[in-house]
């Protein structure tokens, strides 16, 4: 037996030498490529300052951003590298209420698990506030930072239902009314003849948007769902674009999109679509900008190009953010918004101990002022307290802009933002501010 | 009408990239039997080379193509030579896995060079529109497309039919060993082949990303559904592969626009599988069944003091740390809850399952939406979910009755995948929008909400660990483990011991759901909001990769394997060590698990029990308790009464048996009788149709109409083998087909136990063993196999193993006993006593024996009459000293020439052996 297992391991023993080997160049060959994306968690240097400003001094601010980038789903790297590039701008800009932002991100991996993992790591490294998040599991977080007394502060995309009516959630985005402004922006524009098209898993999108269109006087023909991996779409295509439709409303990711774009193209049709901000974009559309001329983006922030992001924008090319990633985007604009208004609530504290439980406790009667980035939002004044329906409890935003594709690229195609309380199902229209443009 | 016909043109596009993959698969498995699960990762490897080249480096299409093709094949060579290879004498399980590793380590390079997002990659093949008529349009690449498919359907087709290299996949297909023999050598066979298939979904991969973009997973999802026509081609046939693989495509469009369930459409090549493969399936695997090496088992024997301790730290730690590690040990425990599912029902049934993760998910499906949906208690919603995940796993087993091996792990992982895509992914039954929220958990008034209460829920998670390695401990120690751990090694000879072959699986793969059901309820309710989306076919093939590594015939392996899931014990420790470690864990992953694989198939766990024997013999010296026992011997208790042993007498009547394989007749209207205390001899040359007929007989092989078998006057034709077993009929079988990896008193048992239903629950809480029955124990003196009751079967020397061949089917308390060359490969004096003991088995016992044997002293000494068979015909039959001098019967011996100067007197033919066995011993007459 003894000899059988020296045979045998002998015989196994150089196929394992040269796959070492193999792996060694492997290794190497892995880590040339993709940038420098180091990503599984960081801690970031909090006093340093490099800029103008004054310096930021005492003990730091400790936020936690959490997303998912190493997966093979959907990734928001966008969110990470604009948390960074908020943190190195604002410290090198006299900190947040004089006091450094020590950032720390924490990647969810695109698990429940993962996502619990940030949430555990935030609490216990004594976080103020998770800040402009975005996953998919976000109801696996929700009672770890109850049970922390922890805010979830300022995410662009409220998506699991705990995020829309926890007490310790506060996001900023209007997630998921965008669908319900495509709507109305689809009946604005004329179309007669609408389709519905749903990514797997996002059909509780549709009873939205079907109120929408029965409160706008008319009625979505049918709703096609897109398997969420990618493949051949060119049969939910020909199902979408059937009956002379003229409009496809859209509930889609980005990744699939890439995968929608050359079987649309390929089908001829000529319906204008009209899709998320974030994920019906100008990567998701490379190589066909001209079928998309002219089609429309909903979402909850305005173009990058206006002049509220002025300094994102510069802090992006000063701090050198990941170029390859969109920061005209839910994920980049709402993380940079959210810190704006973190920043706002601190500053609001009037210089008293900035804790987590002091933070909440200002978080829930904090109004935010951020003209032209999102509307003046009063979280004292939650929908639920407003006339809005069940299960939406959190939405303060409930405003929307638009934009559109010209050569390829998205400009704005509102200059104010516009309220869709009603057409959503709610009784009381919010007041979404002046125009930004 | 024409809705249909432009959907079913569609359709076709996807269909001919499922035919292209599919091609791919078939190309390797006919030339190293592998079902490559990689295959799409490889394809996906050649595809960002050719990306590289053309987007980066603007090269030309063509060739870059030729590049990108060659990196495929050269990956797909390396991937053989370095791992298929070493493992080509592995269970079909270590190799499946294999290809896993294979798989998770390419997709992790791809992801930390390339990032995970999806790449649109324009056409190079014409997209322009084309109008067949009216509405159907269809772009013209899926039409070229379609025409690359077949017109490379036609070129391999004719490449395998027509080459010498075609010939020679073919031979080694075939048989490895007649392929070696005939100096092909199948090596070099698999290698070429391996580079070929890979080669080829290279190719597929470069035309088909322009379609479904590039991105490291999207064509491993392609290949899980191009399997589906590779399976209905038996991967064999390319031009049924392509017409399967546009079906598939047509199917899929069809179901996508007029159904409206949504996953449907997606599950249709999975549920395609599942209705294929029942309905060509086998409730018995036939005689040319290879019996692979399968992976090693414990005794299920639980250390008490060990399970203690590790019950005692587990607590400590569960109570000091802090609550990120907390949850990852709770997920640790989760996973090896439902890794040890997959003890139960591949370590000890020889079940490939690729499903134990839908089984997971959904008893947490259950047991959440009633929670959610209902005001029961926590613990009612668990046993619920429990509870209800059984009838799921009996009705993912039924399959398994028609199916084994690689076929059965398609099978599950297509239920699994249906389950996925039609229940999990449709949020119309998993509460909408809302989802499904459990609120608040309690056991008995207490909170145990995992995110407050981190702790107690991690301590609900140890015990319920606890619990299931007993109940599987004991299932492993009980009658119910040697039932099933006979269906592992040997079904054939299982049902001959009058087990129930479909039984066995279908209680193993309710108890293994139920296990795993547990997992998934302590998984997912880890959250008060349920994630069903956690729950993927994918992770339920890393399962079996987790146990593996562990060693999935140990109680303890899940839990080793168990550490290496997401989220789990090494993730947390590696991200401590350095946080940056995180993105490397997939591919730590993927090459671990290939290495493990390499060096130790049999788990972690085993290397270490032997190393903790060690340990101990070396410390015994300095600590005398931890000195290893000797293990007391082992005293039979005397048979009851005078030992005589008389078994009930039955008699065998055949007549007009046929036997049919497709239009050779191999036994042609044999008839004959056996009755008890009689030894019949069923001599004849190889190809005679004797084993056939022996199989016919006993109900393993199917008998044509017309055949009438008769035990003691009642018509047995009908019965299946298991119940001719039971009712009296035993055999032996010529491989002798024991139980390998059991030991002697193991095959014994197995053979003697009741076969009650009752000991299927009872084990589960108190394995009893009944007291040996006189017939074992007069067995085991008669056979002289007092010394050898604890050793291993596979330790035996090769006459031990005959006699205990015989003595297993003995211990069944058999009226009638089928003997097939009992004394192949004795010598003579063992042949000679060997004889003795028939004759006294016969006389003494009652017994009625019918007896295959080409040692002639063997027959005629003990024979009291003999039946010849030709070419499956009785040519002769009567008392020896009358057959011997058949002319007949020295013609069909020795053939005509001879027969016309036959031996006379005592010095008859044919010599003590007849011709030589088949070559590969396992082809019988």
């Amino acid at each position: 037996m003894k000899q059988h297992a020296r045979r045998a391991l002998a015989s196994t023993r150089w196929p394992l030498m040269v796959m070492f080997a193999l792996v060694a160049c492997v290794l190497v060959f892995a880590a040339c490529g993709g940038g420098d994306d180091d990503t599984s968690g960081t801690e970031a240097t909090s006093s340093e300052t490099s800029g103008g400003g004054e310096e930021a001094t005492g003990e730091p601010i400790v936020t936690w951003t959490y997303t998912d980038v190493n997966t093979e789903g959907p990734q928001y790297k966008n969110i990470e590298e604009t948390a960074r590039v908020y943190q190195e701008w604002i410290n090198a800009n006299g900190g947040i209420d004089g006091r450094p932002l020590e950032a720390h991100f924490c990647d969810a991996r695109g698990t429940p698990t993962g996502v619990a993992a940030c949430g555990r790591e935030a609490v216990a490294g004594g976080a103020v506030a998770v800040v402009g998040n975005f996953t998919f599991t976000g109801d696996a977080i929700i009672p770890i930072l109850e049970k922390g007394k922890t805010a979830q502060w300022g995410n662009c995309c409220a998506i699991a239902p705990s995020e829309l009516v926890s007490p310790i959630s506060f996001p900023m985005g209007n997630q998921p009314l965008y669908s319900v402004g495509l709507v109305k922006k689809a009946v604005e524009d004329g179309c007669k003849n609408i389709n519905g098209v749903i990514i797997e898993g996002a059909e509780a999108f549709i009873p939205l948007m079907e109120n929408a269109a029965k409160a706008e006087g008319t009625k979505i023909g049918k709703f096609v769902t897109l398997p969420a991996t990618a493949q051949d779409y060119a049969p939910q295509v020909a199902e979408a674009t059937s009956g002379d439709a003229d409009c496809l409303v859209m509930i889609v990711s980005e990744t699939p999109y890439i995968a929608w774009m050359p079987a649309f193209a390929q089908s001829g049709s000529e319906a204008v679509m009209y899709g998320p901000q974030g994920n019906f974009n100008e990567n998701a559309v490379k190589g066909f900008e001209e079928v998309v001329e002219g089609d429309v983006n909903a979402g909850m922030y305005p173009d990058i190009s206006t002049e509220a992001w002025a300094d994102y924008r510069a802090a992006l090319d000063e701090y050198e953010a990941d170029s390859a990633q969109d920061y005209n985007s839910l994920g980049g604009m709402g993380t940079w918004a959210a810190y704006e208004g973190f920043k706002q609530v601190v500053e609001s504290m009037g210089g008293k101990k900035v804790d987590n439980e002091s933070f909440l406790k200002a978080a829930e009667s904090a109004v935010i002022d951020l003209p032209g980035m999102v509307p003046p939002e009063d979280f004292a004044l939650t929908w639920d307290k407003d006339g809005g329906p069940e299960g939406y409890d959190r939405l303060v935003n409930r405003c929307v802009v638009f934009s559109e594709f010209k050569d390829g690229k998205l400009v704005p195609a509102s200059e104010e933002f516009t309220d869709v309380s009603e057409i959503a199902g709610g009784t009381k229209p919010q007041d979404c501010g002046p125009p930004f443009g | 009408m024409e809705e249909v016909i432009r959907f079913a043109l569609l359709g076709l596009g996807i269909g001919a990239t499922y035919a292209l993959a599919s091609q791919g698969l078939i190309i390797i498995y006919r030339g190293s039997g592998v079902l490559n699960f990689a295959l799409g990762a490889i394809g996906m490897a050649g595809a960002y080379a050719w990306w590289e080249l053309t987007a980066n480096q603007e090269w030309a299409f063509l060739p870059a193509l030729v590049v990108g093709v060659a990196f495929s094949a050269a990956i797909g060579a390396l991937v053989h030579l370095l791992i298929m290879r070493p493992l080509r004498h592995s269970a079909p399980l270590v190799r499946v896995i294999a290809t896993l590793g294979v798989l998770i380590t390419i997709q992790a390079i791809a992801v930390l060079r390339y990032t995970a997002t999806s790449k649109f990659v324009p056409s190079d093949l014409p997209t322009d529109i084309v109008h067949i008529h009216n509405s159907i349009v269809i772009s013209a690449d899926r039409l070229i497309l379609l025409g690359i498919a077949a017109a490379l359907t036609l070129g391999l087709w004719l490449f395998y039919r027509y080459t010498r290299f075609g010939l020679a996949t073919a031979a080694v297909a075939e048989s490895e060993r007649s392929a070696s023999a005939l100096g092909l050598s199948p090596d070099r066979v698999a290698t070429l082949n391996w580079a070929f298939g890979c080669g080829l979904a290279g190719l597929a991969a470069i035309l088909i990303v322009p379609i479904v973009t590039l991105q490291p997973a999207v064509l491993t999802n392609l290949v899980l559904a191009a399997t589906a026509a590779a399976l209905v081609a038996g991967f064999r046939s390319f031009p049924i592969a392509l017409l399967a693989g546009l079906v598939v495509g047509i199917a899929q469009t069809e179901v996508t626009r007029y159904v409206d369930q949504p996953g449907l459409g997606t599950a249709v090549p999975f549920i395609l599988i599942v209705l294929w493969l029942v309905i060509r399936g086998q409730a018995l695997p036939l005689r040319d069944y290879l019996l692979q090496r399968l992976p090693t088992i414990g005794t299920g024997h639980i250390h008490r003091v060990g399970l203690a301790i590790g019950a005692v730290v587990g607590v400590v730690l569960l109570s000091i740390m802090s609550p990120i590690w907390i949850d990852a040990l709770t997920v640790t425990i989760c996973v090896a809850v439902i890794a040890l599912s997959i003890v139960v029902l591949t370590g000890y049934t020889g079940q490939l399952s690729l499903a134990q993760f839908a089984f997971a998910g959904f008893g947490a499906w259950v047991g959440g939406r009633l929670l959610a949906t209902t005001d029961i208690p926590f613990l009612v919603g668990c046993l619920a979910g429990i509870a209800a995940t059984i009838p799921l796993g009996v009705l993912f087993g039924l399959p398994a009755v028609r199916t084994r091996g690689i076929n059965l792990a398609i099978v599950t992982l297509g239920l699994g995948s249906a389950v996925e895509l039609v229940l999990f992914s449709n949020t119309d039954f998993t509460g909408g929008f809302g989802g499904t929220q459990i609120g608040d958990p309690s056991i008995f008034g207490m909170d145990i909400n995992a995110a407050s209460h981190p702790t107690r829920y991690g301590l609900l998670a140890l015990a319920c660990l606890i619990v299931a390695t007993l109940i599987v401990g004991n299932v492993r120690r009980g009658r119910t483990g040697r039932r099933l751990i006979a269906v592992r090694t040997n079904e054939r000879a299982a049902a001959a011991l009058g087990i129930s072959v479909p039984g066995a699986k279908l209680y193993a793969f309710a108890v293994a759901a139920a296990i795993a059901g547990l997992g998934g309820l302590l998984l997912a309710f880890r959250t008060p909001s349920i994630s069903f989306a956690q729950f993927d076919s994918f992770t339920s093939i890393t399962m079996v990769a987790y146990a593996m590594i562990g060693g999935i015939g140990y109680l303890f392996g899940p839990v080793i394997g168990a550490t290496l899931a997401p989220g789990a014990f090494s993730e947390r420790l590696l991200n401590q060590i350095d946080s940056g470690i995180g993105k490397y864990i997939p591919l730590i992953g993927g090459v671990s698990l290939i290495v493990l694989l390499l060096v130790n198939q049999n788990g972690i766990v085993k290397e270490q029990i032997a190393q903790l024997a060690f340990l101990r013999t070396k410390l015994a010296g300095l600590v005398p308790f931890l000195a290893m026992k000797e293990p007391e011997p082992r005293v039979l208790p005397a048979p009851s009464a005078d030992g005589q042993v008389k078994v009930t007498s039955r008699t065998l009547e055949v007549e007009n048996v046929t036997v049919k394989y497709g239009g050779t007749v191999a036994v042609d209207s044999v008839s004959l009788t056996v009755k008890p205390g009689q030894v019949l001899g069923l001599i004849g040359p190889n190809g005679a149709g004797k084993t056939s007929l022996i199989d016919a007989v006993t109900g393993f092989t199917k008998a044509s109409p017309g055949s009438v078998l008769r035990l003691d006057g009642e018509d047995i034709s009908h019965w299946s083998a298991t119940k001719r077993a039971r009712a009296g009929m035993g055999r032996s079988f010529q491989s002798l087909e024991l139980f390998e990896d059991s030991t002697v008193l193991e095959n014994l048992r197995a053979a003697s136990d009741p076969r009650d239903l009752g000991s299927y629950l009872r084990d589960l809480v108190w394995p009893v063993d009944v007291a040996l029955p006189d017939t074992v124990l007069s067995t085991i003196r008669e056979f002289e196999l007092e010394d050898d009751l604890d050793r291993m079967v596979e330790d035996l020397p090769y006459g031990r193993r005959r006699l205990l061949a015989m003595a297993r089917a003995v211990a069944t308390e058999s009226s009638v006993l089928l003997l097939d060359e009992p004394a192949a490969g004795l010598g003579d004096a063992e042949s000679a006593e060997l004889a003795h003991l028939v004759g006294r088995l016969a006389k003494e016992w009652g017994i009625a024996v019918l007896l295959v044997e080409h040692d002639m002293n063997f027959v005629m000494s003990v024979c009291d009459e003999l039946v010849v068979l030709d070419f499956g015909r009785t040519i002769a039959s009567g008392p020896p000293s009358q057959v011997r001098n058949d002319p007949a019967v020295i013609a069909a011996y020795l053939g005509e020439e001879e027969a016309d100067h036959p031996p006379v007197g005592d010095e008859a033919p044919p010599a003590k052996n007849g011709p030589p066995a088949a070559i590969s011993g396992q082809e019988g007459s």
